[in-house]
């Protein structure tokens, strides 16, 4: 068994070994001085070229397709499909393209007679094996060998004998491999080594008998596998929840975005007879028609790719119910949004407006944050509309809020230095983890990591990491930002870290000497006690690195800066969604109307939130399925579900983009935006809301931008590039911090918590005492954070929900690991809270030593969030071995058979 | 002119000689006789088995994607080891043709890589129900037993399919498209 061997010299001229960055191609040549630059020839055009650049680079500059299939944009350089043999002058043989830089008056032709043959030669060679099963694959239609066979192949075949065939290997859940299909362009095996980061894809044997597999014949682990799947150009490795659904030509394509981080990344929506089949990166047009993107380097998660389905699920109820006497009975929408609005007019005349909140799923759009807040703030006149349920306390709500309205960084601007602080990003916005890793990698930025948790995706590429333990973070940053403005000094900061001088010294003088710098900062506070004192850390770290730097704070859920700007949140006079079991408890909310019962759901389980939603005199809940909340409320409104809704929302970055339906709302329900629009209507404002999604998207431009005249139309995704970028523009103010007009007065009207100025740094909360867990002998400080796959309303309704789910495995530091005795893949017995479980273990750097780290969502009743405050653990080795995966498949594996 | 006009009658008079006596009739009285058809005749599409049971039809929609009213509708699903339906990965789980839609182009047919679907002689197609012409996949795999005419499980003109072939095609998968 060996890896695929580095890629062939080329023979001629300067070529890029293997693992080489590819760079970002296609990259204009603006800005590049002009000793770098020269001249060449490309099919008899003079073009011009930048020193270092291969001509497959060019080519794609330049517009000129040349066939390749191990070549891609993403990926280093293989050179080993050989199929983008092109012709270049004074050289005796094709030579590839993908691997030789151009030079000072090269002469390349792509498509001469011998550029032609030896591509038809190639074609023909990688057929040699390849069977002819198109009506079986569920490649065909979209397959780049069959598309090159047609463009670039011949009609006929020399090969007589019989051909190579392997024994199908059942590696993973997910990813289905037929070796037969494959032409060894080991693109899979470059991804998961470069994007995926877990190198368990390789080619293994020799010769006629190379074979893609992984090793240990396990599954491919990491959260960006299903991309091999896009990347595969022949039917090698395709999706197996989509095996056999459909063909890819039968099916609609919408031009979407995700909706399930704060990533919003734009995806192809897959559609036919109403039902989602799959999801992908964004399709390409290709002559007269769209079709899947080989080359894209728009990756997405596989949460994103296979967990968009949830709308589908057994529990989907389309009709709206209305209680009467005791029991939920059917009625029709208009009935039930009259009833809705009689029993809150009821509670509003009884109690006040104060008395009803109006709580908003974070994936909530655009659109149906602006009505309900106007629906609280202009209608019933209370201050509480919120969208943070999933924050651990009030004061973290606040924090989040604060520096989501104050954050100013993006990756698009490629910054030179990239601090993170505590990490944990490819859990919550995997997308973003993923550009920031493409930034250390590809474009050899450096990324600095900070904080009690390291992000272990990104860990790889980082160039330093400090650690500090948990509830310290607020402390270092305060005495970074000292020493980056003179007033500390940099032994004071190493000893916080409990590092060299030198090495603390390295780090400041990276961060001074970086022309431009991006501040990452999570807001996973796992629980609720960090982020109040973080935040203004980080908001002074900010100040104190001054011009060229950005603030990026980081949270996972999907619409969090457009809601956040559009205020939909109780400021310091309402109930947010964190103090709203409390407020029910003491009588001061009477009446609760949720947009998505996923705005309720994290608030506390099942039996405490049952307990408090039945002392309420209403509860409107809007949602699209069955639940205990549905089973609990007055009345049930029909919401639209996933990619049937209409709107727009915003990345973590604050770019927008179009949410688009892909198929009509299942039975009677609607999008949320006209339940809002209704239940307006329903309270006595004939004018509220809007008739149309275009109406409405006026409304909010009117808020974010209102200079700008762009329709719902102009953020069309064209082709899966969305060109048209609306940045929020923040900080925000105007209208959306007026009172509630049915107020008395008693409110200030100057605005939430606000801030008017360009840049100011949230106010500093009260630090948590620091606690040194490292020193307890005892135990550990168990640390968590939410997962983007982890059980949850949503993600718990997809269709392979359980097979997203991520591995339940217990994080240690290494030296922890060693001094207790544990090793990866053992099982322990954590003692949390006087409960026991048993665990599996991996040895890994991303928590601090003292701590421990799990994902959120995965243990089912062990669930840390469920506990309020720190948990401190203890963890007891056992003398057993977690169950390697693949060991039950190797049975079924063998060596391909002789032939 | 009346050297014509001789010829013309002469030669009606022989084909009504012909078939009140000699046995020469042109029309049959259907419905008590049906006419024979021809090998290449377009009737109601029938799906093909092997001769141990198996569908040839694999699902791959190549005949839906070819079709020109779009008549074709089908759901193509994995095959279970143990209890195969066809002979390689795949069939096909769903197969309905609408009659009402459907032109008999036979471009099916021809699509067809597994020369599964073909059209077959029969051409009574009327019904007093709609549903009657949604043609579902197991009225079309045994045409005799659901009351659509004679079941063939080979066709003459799929030439080259002789038995042999059948059973290499089920002994290896591979072998059938390679």
């Amino acid at each position: 068994m060996a890896q695929v061997t580095k890629g062939p010299a080329c023979g001629i001229g300067a070529t890029i070994g293997y693992g080489a960055p590819a760079g970002k191609v296609g990259r204009a040549l603006e800005g590049v001085p002009e000793d770098q630059l020269f001249t060449m020839t490309l099919n008899g055009r003079e073009v011009k070229a930048r020193k270092g650049e291969t001509i497959m680079e060019v080519c794609h500059r330049e517009d000129t397709y040349v066939p390749h299939y191990c070549w891609h944009p993403s990926l280093s350089i293989a050179g080993n499909c050989r199929l983008c043999l092109v012709e270049v002058e004074k050289v005796p043989k094709p030579i590839i393209a993908c691997q030789t830089q151009v030079s000072p008056g090269m002469v390349v032709k792509s498509a001469s007679e011998q550029a032609k043959t030896a591509q038809e030669w190639m074609m023909e060679f990688l057929l040699v094996n390849h069977p002819l099963d198109c009506p079986i694959c569920d490649r065909g239609g979209e397959c780049q060998l069959q598309r090159y066979s047609m463009e670039y192949g011949t009609s006929h075949s020399r090969m007589a004998d019989k051909k190579r065939k392997y024994v199908k290997p059942q590696a993973d859940p997910l990813i289905d491999i037929e070796r037969n299909r494959c032409i060894m362009c080991t693109r899979c095996v470059r991804f998961c080594d470069e994007v995926g980061g877990d190198h368990v894809m390789g080619v293994f044997a020799r010769g006629n008998d190379n074979y893609i597999g992984t090793f240990g014949q396990g599954p491919v682990s990491n959260i960006f596998s299903g991309n091999v799947i896009d990347l595969c150009p022949v039917g090698c490795l395709t999706s197996k929840p989509f095996r056999f659904k459909a063909r890819v030509w039968e099916l609609t394509q919408t031009q979407t975005t995700c909706t399930q981080c704060s990533s919003g990344c734009k995806v192809t929506s897959w559609t036919r007879n109403g039902r989602l089949y799959r999801t992908t990166p964004p399709s390409r047009q290709r002559h007269d028609h769209f079709t899947i993107n080989e080359d894209t380097e728009e990756f997405i998660c596989n949460q994103g790719r296979f967990g968009a389905d949830f709308s589908a699920h057994d529990s989907r109820r389309g009709e709206s119910l209305v209680r009467r006497a005791d029991r939920l009975e059917p009625a029709p929408f208009g009935d039930a949004v009259a009833r809705a609005g009689k029993a809150l007019r009821e509670v509003v005349e009884r109690h006040g407006g104060e008395s009803v909140a109006i709580l908003l799923s974070p994936r909530a759009t655009n659109e149906e944050g602006l009505l309900a807040r106007k629906l609280a703030r202009d209608v019933v006149g209370t201050w509480s509309v919120d969208w943070r349920a999933n924050q651990q306390s009030v004061e973290a709500a606040n924090a989040v809020s604060a520096a989501l309205r104050v954050a100013d960084g993006d990756l698009e601007s490629e910054p030179d230095v990239v601090v993170i602080v505590n990490g944990d990003i490819a859990h919550q916005s995997p997308v973003l983890a993923l550009r920031i890793q493409e930034l250390g990698r590809r474009h050899l930025k450096k990324i600095v990591m900070l904080g009690h948790y390291h992000d272990p995706y990104l860990a790889g590429h980082a160039a330093m990491s400090f650690h500090n333990a948990p509830g310290r973070t607020a402390e270092i940053l305060a005495q970074l930002a000292g020493v980056l403005a003179g007033e500390a000094s940099v032994a004071d900061l190493a000893s916080s870290l409990g590092r060299t001088e030198e090495d603390v010294r390295e780090l400041v003088d990276t961060i001074k000497s970086a022309q431009s710098g991006l501040l990452v900062q999570s807001l996973q506070d796992f629980d609720g006690r960090y982020a109040p004192a973080e935040v203004p850390a980080a908001g002074a770290l900010r100040a104190a690195l001054g011009e060229g730097w950005g603030w990026l704070p980081v949270t996972g859920e999907r619409n969090a800066v457009g809601l956040n700007a559009l205020g939909c949140e109780p400021g310091e006079h309402g109930i947010g969604a964190r103090g709203l079991l409390d407020a029910i408890g003491d009588g001061r909310i009477k009446a609760v109307v949720a947009i998505g019962a996923d705005a309720i759901d994290p608030l506390g389980n099942e039996e405490l939130l049952a307990g408090a939603l039945s002392n309420l005199d209403a509860f409107v809940l809007a949602d699209s399925f069955d639940s205990p909340y549905s089973r609990l409320a007055t009345v049930f409104l029909g919401m639209a579900g996933n990619l049937e809704t209409d709107g727009t929302a915003f990345d973590i970055e604050g770019n927008i983009a179009l949410v688009k339906a892909g198929v009509d709302p299942v039975g009677d329900s609607r999008q949320g935006w006209r339940i809002l629009t209704e239940l307006g209507r329903a309270l006595g404002r004939a004018d509220f809301g809007a008739d149309s999604i275009e109406d409405v998207w006026t409304q909010v431009r009117a808020e974010l931008a209102a200079d700008s005249d762009a329709t719902l139309a102009a953020l069309e995704l064209e082709g899966g590039t969305n060109a048209a970028q609306f940045v929020v523009q923040r900080p925000a103010g105007g209208a959306r911090n007026r009172a509630p007009e049915h107020n008395p007065g008693n409110y200030r009207t100057d605005g939430l918590h606000l801030r008017s100025a360009a840049f100011e740094a949230p106010k500093a909360g009260t630090a948590p005492s620091s606690s040194d867990p490292a020193s307890a002998a005892d135990g550990f400080l168990l640390t968590w954070g939410p997962h983007v796959s982890g059980r949850g309303y949503l993600q718990n309704r997809a269709s392979i929900a359980e097979m997203l789910l991520p591995k339940p495995f217990l994080e240690v530091h290494p030296a922890d690991a060693a001094a207790i005795g544990v090793k990866t893949n053992q099982f322990a017995v954590l003692h949390v809270n006087g409960l026991r479980t048993k665990v599996g273990i991996k040895v890994g750097r991303g928590p601090a030593r003292g701590t421990v780290y799990m994902s959120a969502g995965v243990y089912g009743p062990f669930d840390p969030s469920s506990n309020a405050g720190p948990v401190e653990v203890r963890i007891e080795p056992l003398d057993e071995l977690v169950p390697d995966q693949g060991e039950a498949l190797i049975a079924a594996e063998s060596a391909p058979e002789s032939h | 002119m009346i050297l014509e006009l001789v010829k013309g009658f002469g030669l009606a008079g022989r084909h009504v000689f012909d078939a009140l006596f000699r046995g020469k009739m042109v029309t049959v009285s259907y419905p008590e006789v049906r006419r024979e058809q021809p090998v290449f005749f377009r009737g109601r599409h029938r799906l093909q088995r092997y001769e141990d049971g198996l569908e040839r039809c694999v699902g791959c929609a190549l005949c839906a994607a070819v079709c020109p009213s779009e008549a074709i509708y089908l759901e193509a699903k994995e095959n279970n080891p143990a209890n195969r339906v066809s002979p390689g990965e795949r069939f096909a789980e769903v197969y309905q043709i609408h009659l009402l839609r459907c032109i008999f182009c036979g471009f099916c047919e021809e699509a067809c890589p597994e020369d599964a679907i073909v059209m077959g002689p029969t051409y009574e197609l009327a019904s007093d129900r709609r549903t009657d012409f949604v043609a579902q996949k197991h009225e079309m795999l045994d045409p005799r037993e659901k009351g659509f005419g004679d079941y063939h499980v080979y066709d003459p003109y799929i030439s080259h399919v002789t038995p042999e072939s059948d059973k290499e095609a089920k002994a290896d998968p591979w072998a059938l498209t390679s």
